[in-house]
């Protein structure tokens, strides 16, 4: 575990020093602090009481906030693993004294916690808000555990993605329409009645995703993003064994 | 014997890259592999590095199986690639520092110092390595390679890109390290003139075989290794 911590430190070290991490950031906080805005306008009076939160601005800023995990997390997963190959860095790490699994696995982590700690930006704003009236603070954490799980379901996609190439052109061309398949599938339950259709809009991060957004964490979908990533974490796995790689 | 290899063989998408390679390097020596391009000198050292996996066959590190104790072998022994594994957003004392925190070394500054000053980058250490000099670059991940006194290290064409005065300075280094600490090394190139200023002892690579293996002094190594680039 203490190697898995020093991947960790590396990776997020590592994003800490590009500029362009702070240009998106920034960019990212602004769009998000938009989001809030306009859905706070679309309601009169938002905090005249909790409850009002379950159908209002809120549940739209958590999915609006999922959406935006979507659109941008490719940016970060890409470069995981492609990045240090076309870079020639997975050599150095993968000849240390320390197991690929903990790399992959540190790598994860990292990028889990990147990628949530971006998308929820906007509980400054909910923090500020609650200057103003009644803030449902267990709703809204119900929603950061949908994002961390969000989160690390991306991760692990994107990391697998970024491990079967050393293109970062290829990778993102991948990750960007992979992602959102996995957002857009879950319309096809109210599109089709097939039953291969509807069983592929199971897979759909937004149903799952709904819930917690709504305030409810459902252990069910709890466990669809946990085996989401974990699938993922051990397919990067075989891939780098089936490349010879130890 | 420091390393014994036996009936090391890889193939890459059914062509097969290594055929059955025996061989065996003492301690405290420095061991060229000659060959020209495609004659499977990196894959070895990838191999023998704990980079890849060989599809058969045994390596034996003093009286330790490779691939039971890759872990604990995996801190007795350096690499240098050919491509320098250098992060071009680290300075050279982050990525050691790096690398030592992850062979968990007790004393890190004492580490630092000691690659450092071996090396010979103490001047640049605080620059980033994108701004680096390929020498500079060179001796930085040679510095990588000799984290946590290794008894073997391998340099995978490791005079690839420098001029003639870096190559010389680097010659010096190799035997000096050798010289002050009793590492071995185990070199890959496909000029005959750099093995000879360095080595003991040749391997002739070609096609994944070793066609010949003699000393460095042998009349017939030039001669050999001249009709095998023919050959090729």
């Amino acid at each position: 575990m203490n190697t898995v911590k020093k991947i960790i430190t590396k990776e997020l070290q590592g994003h800490n020093k590009g500029v362009s991490v702070w240009i998106g950031l920034i960019g990212l906080l602004l769009i998000q602090g938009y989001f809030l805005t306009l859905n706070l306008m679309n309601y009169s009076d938002p905090f005249s009481t909790p409850g009002n939160w379950n159908d209002g601005p809120m549940t739209v800023l958590l999915l609006d906030s999922c959406f935006l995990g979507v659109l941008f997390s490719p940016f970060i997963t890409i470069s995981t693993i492609c990045l240090e190959r076309k870079e020639n860095t997975l050599e150095f790490l993968l000849s240390q004294p320390i197991k690929a699994s903990s790399i992959i696995l540190g790598k994860l982590i990292a990028s889990t916690i990147l990628i949530f700690a971006i998308l929820s930006l906007p509980t400054i704003g909910i923090v500020w808000l609650g200057k103003f009236g009644v803030i449902d603070y267990g709703h809204y954490l119900s929603g950061l555990i949908g994002l961390i799980l969000l989160s690390f379901a991306l991760s692990g996609l994107g990391i697998f993605i970024s491990s079967i190439t050393e293109n970062l052109t290829a990778a993102f061309s991948i990750s960007f329409p992979v992602f959102l398949s996995f957002w857009f599938i879950g319309f096809l339950e109210n599109t089709n009645t097939n039953v291969l259709l509807q069983g592929l809009a199971e897979l759909g991060f937004q149903k799952k995703l709904a819930n917690f957004s709504e305030g409810v964490v459902n252990p069910e979908n709890v466990l669809y993003f946990i085996f989401f990533g974990l699938f993922w974490f051990l397919l990067t796995k075989k891939t780098m064994q089936l490349r010879g790689w130890k | 014997m420091l390393l014994t290899v036996n009936n090391l063989t890889k193939s890459f998408s059914g062509k097969k890259i290594l055929d059955n390679l025996n061989f065996k390097i003492p301690k405290s020596s420095i061991v060229g592999f000659l060959g020209p391009n495609g004659a499977g000198k990196t894959t070895t050292l990838r191999i023998l590095s704990g980079f890849l996996k060989q599809d058969n066959g045994q390596i034996q590190f003093k009286d330790k199986n490779y691939s039971e104790y890759s872990h604990l072998i995996k801190n007795k022994i350096g690499y240098l690639p050919e491509k320098l594994p250098l992060y071009s957003n680290m300075t050279p004392r982050e990525q050691i520092s790096l690398a030592i925190n992850l062979h968990s070394i007790k004393n890190p500054e004492q580490e630092y110092e000691r690659v450092a000053e071996l090396t010979k980058i103490k001047k640049i250490s605080n620059r980033l390595n994108k701004f680096l000099s390929r020498g500079f670059r060179q001796r930085v991940a040679l510095a990588l390679s000799l984290i946590g006194k290794p008894e073997i290290v391998f340099l995978d064409e490791p005079t690839t890109g420098l001029d003639p005065e870096q190559i010389v300075n680097f010659e010096k280094t190799i035997k000096d390290i050798k010289n002050q600490e009793g590492t071995s090394f185990v070199m890959s190139s496909h000029r005959l003139e750099i093995i000879q200023q360095l080595c003991s002892r040749a391997f002739i690579l070609s096609g994944g075989k070793i066609k010949f293996d003699s000393e460095i002094k042998d009349k017939n190594l030039k001669k050999i290794y001249l009709k095998t680039i023919k050959e090729k």
